[in-house]
């Protein structure tokens, strides 16, 4: 039986995969090949991310560390329920954190669009150029009967990232901390959309070790 | 037919690395690669929740402040753009950072929950696709990335 792996935009078909005891188990090989995680010496490695692995183990499962939650806990996992036969490992909390904790954007690729057909683009390509990265979303055309399906929907979306909506769409009261250096005014922050809030989350949830 | 490059994020890439949840979000990044104003919204207000949904006018003290909104947001793009760092509005890194938090688990699961739909779904299980689909917008009710994708997806009309 194959077992589909989707690590970041990639899907890896893995003939010997084994899904035993609830955990997807890769051997080390499949594991490079299906996420590009290398095998060294001190772990594995991603650039100048490693992650230790105990001596002589032979198979890794991608919760694999779980007693090393600085590390690899940040990598969640979902499987299909049909055969459990489709896997994705999350993008790493890292590609995120460790990102900003450079404040440096993430490597992105996405597709170029001209006309009818989309051409590979990687978006390094304007590195060089200062880079204004905006998001819209395209609905397709609205037919009868969906106006159900979107009430509620704020559409031209407005609600900032931080404004967290809680479950059963309750609004919660956010936490307020000023930040370093104190706030700005609302008059003069562009990105100004009400009370900020900081989560203790933030911070980087990768150590950087170089060889 | 636009002279500046488009780009199709087919995978939601964008959205999850960037932890964007609800469009139209601008994310300022300058030359070297660094982010200069992480995602935020661009210049936006909640005023067309006032709006009239027969009429579809909106009251002239929210369209105002919308104006208002989209001029100082305009504004501050256009002073970067002139003075780089100097500009006021380039914000320092530790702001950059204290403005982006990492995902939760949570909400990296969702994230994962989402891509596990999507990937059923190009692969003709829009059944077993469901499941998940529906599960990354419990997880993270705030992301209308999610939600949007999930009635496209779940609806075959929309879909077709």
């Amino acid at each position: 039986m194959t077992t589909t792996v989707i690590y970041g935009t990639r899907a890896t078909g893995i003939p010997g995969a084994s899904t035993d005891r609830g955990g997807l188990w890769l051997s080390f090989a499949d594991f490079e090949r299906a996420t590009g995680w290398e095998w060294k010496p001190r772990g594995v490695c991603l650039g100048e991310i490693c992650v230790p692995i105990p001596p002589r183990k032979q198979w890794i499962d991608e919760r694999a560390g779980a007693d090393r939650p600085r590390r690899v806990r940040g990598v969640p996992w979902a499987a299909s329920r049909r055969g459990r036969r489709a896997r994705r490992l999350g993008f790493r909390s890292c590609d995120v954190a460790g990102g900003t904790a450079q404040r440096r954007g993430p490597r992105l690729h996405a597709s170029r669009s001209r006309g009818e057909h989309a051409l590979p683009h990687r978006l390094s390509r304007e590195k060089g150029a200062p880079l204004l990265l905006g998001l819209l979303a395209r609905l397709p055309p609205r037919p009868a009967g969906l106006a159900g399906h979107l009430r509620g929907d704020p559409g031209q979306g407005v609600r900032h990232p931080r404004h967290r909506v809680g479950h059963r769409g309750r609004s919660r009261r956010p936490r307020v901390h000023p930040p370093r250096g104190g706030w700005r005014h609302a008059a003069t922050d562009p990105g100004h959309h009400g009370a900020g809030t900081r989560s203790s989350r933030s911070g980087p949830a990768c150590r950087r070790i170089r060889a | 037919m636009p002279t500046y490059p488009c780009l199709i994020d087919c995978d939601h890439v964008v959205a999850e690395l960037y932890g964007v949840v609800n469009v139209p979000t601008a994310v300022w990044i300058d030359e070297a690669g660094r982010i200069v104003r992480p995602p935020e919204p661009a210049g936006v207000s909640d005023g067309f929740r006032t709006m009239n949904t027969t009429t579809f006018e909106m009251p002239a003290e929210a369209a105002a402040d919308n104006k208002r909104r989209r001029r100082i947001y305009v504004d501050a793009l256009r002073d970067w753009i002139a003075k780089g760092a100097k500009s006021e509005h380039a914000l320092l890194p530790e702001e950059v950072r204290w403005r982006m938090a990492s995902p939760t688990r949570s909400e990296a699961l969702a994230d994962t929950h989402f891509r596990v739909g999507a990937h059923l779904h190009r692969s003709g299980k829009p059944d077993a696709a469901r499941p998940h689909l529906e599960e990354a917008v419990r997880l993270r009710p705030e992301s209308w990335s999610f939600r949007r994708q999930a009635i496209v997806l779940s609806d075959p009309a929309l879909f077709a």
